[in-house]
């Protein structure tokens, strides 16, 4: 019994203080308040059961969010529809090879970036909101890890079963694309007064 | 170092993933570069309002308990296990080491000359429910999960693949129905332990759910506890454990035994597809 109170101290001191963090994921990936508390739950109970596999040292929060993934991928793999590796690996080639200068030149980066920036401060809380949850999942899951998580690229490709090349990639383009619709937002917003 | 560069890293860079070599390189470029620098505080402050945005999602107080009453069933559920087992190893120490001395040799003996099948009877007459609805849902879990990777190479689904050759369509990516009942058939010189967590199994998707197909040589038909349905000409046994269900049947003399989260009535019917010739 002394023994399993010592794993249970244990799975709770170093495990329970991510709960934030795997429900704010998870309620990214299903939009919704009770079907993400049931993944959360879930990932925990699943986590606690398989809590001997976990390699002591490394890092438990990549752990927690790999089960959560694929807790999540096995629930909703009816509804997910995962991306074909390739396809979006031969678009991230082609506009890896963008410089930065030609893309400042195309037509939908005509604002400075100083406006731009200026501008980020009038979005809304539900722009944001509205910005992450159209992301393609894999982007979206690719920048939570990196962005809010900080976790490392190592860690990433670990949790999302990817090699760190695709996961710089999914970075690439998805910040990219969460960045083009924040852009929108915020003009759609009519806050952005031009020409001034 | 030219502008192109510094952008081309500039992920890295904010990700903290960068070559330490380069760092001061690209630090010192953002410092004198003010196009850079302005791209470089555009890309932190959508940074800061994504990150700003998902920290304010915080879950609820109850959902904390709610986790802590469920490791507590977790708890219990394990603590049972054991002692199931304590009493079955009580058993078998209590043999053999009887102070009548013959008794000792005979067990001796027996487990020597008995080898495997001694292990078997052990098992049946002891446990046969938990060990194999048991394992087969730890089975289950570890093949879908494969410790929790999907990784087809190291997983179980391998070493089944190493008997079954190509007649089983390992690629979980693929709709079902993947297997039918030729297909799964065991042709002999299949080593297999009875029970054991290397049985055969096999996992596959039915319409996005995850099944597992443990085939049990040898073993005489576990009945105890388990619940009987009969359909069709065929009688099948379930059992529930952690939440999966586990039907069990038996076929020319192997046990069949089938794992998946899906409802009762949804995993009987499958099963009884996998029967039918």
């Amino acid at each position: 019994m002394r023994e399993e109170n010592k794993r249970r101290k244990e799975f709770e001191d170093i495990a329970m203080e991510h709960l934030d963090s795997l429900f704010s994921m998870a309620i990214r990936l299903v939009f919704n308040k009770e079907a993400a508390e049931d993944l959360v739950q879930e990932t925990y109970l699943k986590a606690y059961r398989f809590f001997d596999t976990f390699q002591k040292g490394t890092n438990i929060k990549a752990w927690l969010f790999k089960i959560l993934r694929n807790t999540f991928i096995n629930k909703y793999r009816k509804t997910v529809n995962l991306p074909s590796e390739i396809f979006y690996e031969d678009v991230e080639s082609v506009n890896s090879n963008l410089s930065y200068k030609q893309e400042s030149d195309s037509a939908e980066l005509t604002d400075t970036l100083e406006t731009k920036y200026n501008d980020l401060g009038s979005l809304m809380e539900d722009d944001v909101k509205r910005a992450i949850d159209s992301l393609p999942i894999e982007y979206k899951e690719a920048i939570l890890l990196s962005d809010v998580e900080e976790l490392s690229y190592n860690d990433i490709a670990e949790i999302t079963n990817v090699p760190i090349g695709t996961v710089k990639s999914r970075l690439n383009r998805g910040r990219k694309l969460l960045q083009k619709s924040l852009w929108e937002y915020a003009k759609d917003r009519g806050f952005i007064k031009r020409g001034k | 170092m030219v502008c192109v560069e510094a952008i081309k890293y500039l992920y890295e860079f904010l990700d903290k993933e960068i070559d330490k070599s380069q760092y001061p390189i690209i630090k010192e470029h953002l410092d004198n570069c003010f196009e850079c620098r302005q791209r470089y505080e555009f890309e932190k402050g959508v940074r800061s309002l994504v990150k700003a945005f998902c920290l304010n999602t915080t879950a609820p107080a109850y959902l904390h308990s709610k986790i802590i009453e469920g490791l507590g069933s977790v708890d219990a559920e394990i603590s049972e296990n054991k002692d199931i087992q304590a009493i079955s190893e009580q058993k078998v120490t209590r043999a053999v080491f009887s102070p009548r001395f013959y008794a000792v040799a005979a067990s001796i003996l027996l487990l020597i000359a008995g080898g495997v099948f001694y292990y078997a009877n052990y098992y049946n007459y002891n446990n046969d429910f938990i060990s194999i609805v048991d394992n087969a849902v730890k089975n289950h879990v570890v093949a879908v999960n494969d410790n929790l990777v999907f990784n087809e190479k190291t997983s179980v689904v391998s070493n089944v693949n190493k008997y079954f050759g190509n007649n089983i369509n390992n690629t979980l990516r693929n709709s079902s129905p993947l297997l039918n009942a030729e297909q799964i058939r065991i042709v002999g010189g299949v080593p297999v332990k009875l029970c054991g967590t290397s049985s055969p199994c096999v996992v596959f998707d039915k319409g996005g759910n995850k099944l597992s197909l443990q085939i049990i040589r040898n073993s005489s038909f576990p009945i105890r506890n388990l619940e009987r349905v009969k359909l069709g000409p065929k009688e099948f046994y379930i059992g529930n454990r952690r939440g999966f269900n586990s039907v069990v049947w038996e076929e020319d003399g192997s046990t069949y035994c089938l794992t998946s989260d899906i409802n009762k009535n949804e995993i009987l019917r499958f099963a009884a597809t996998l029967t039918s010739r």
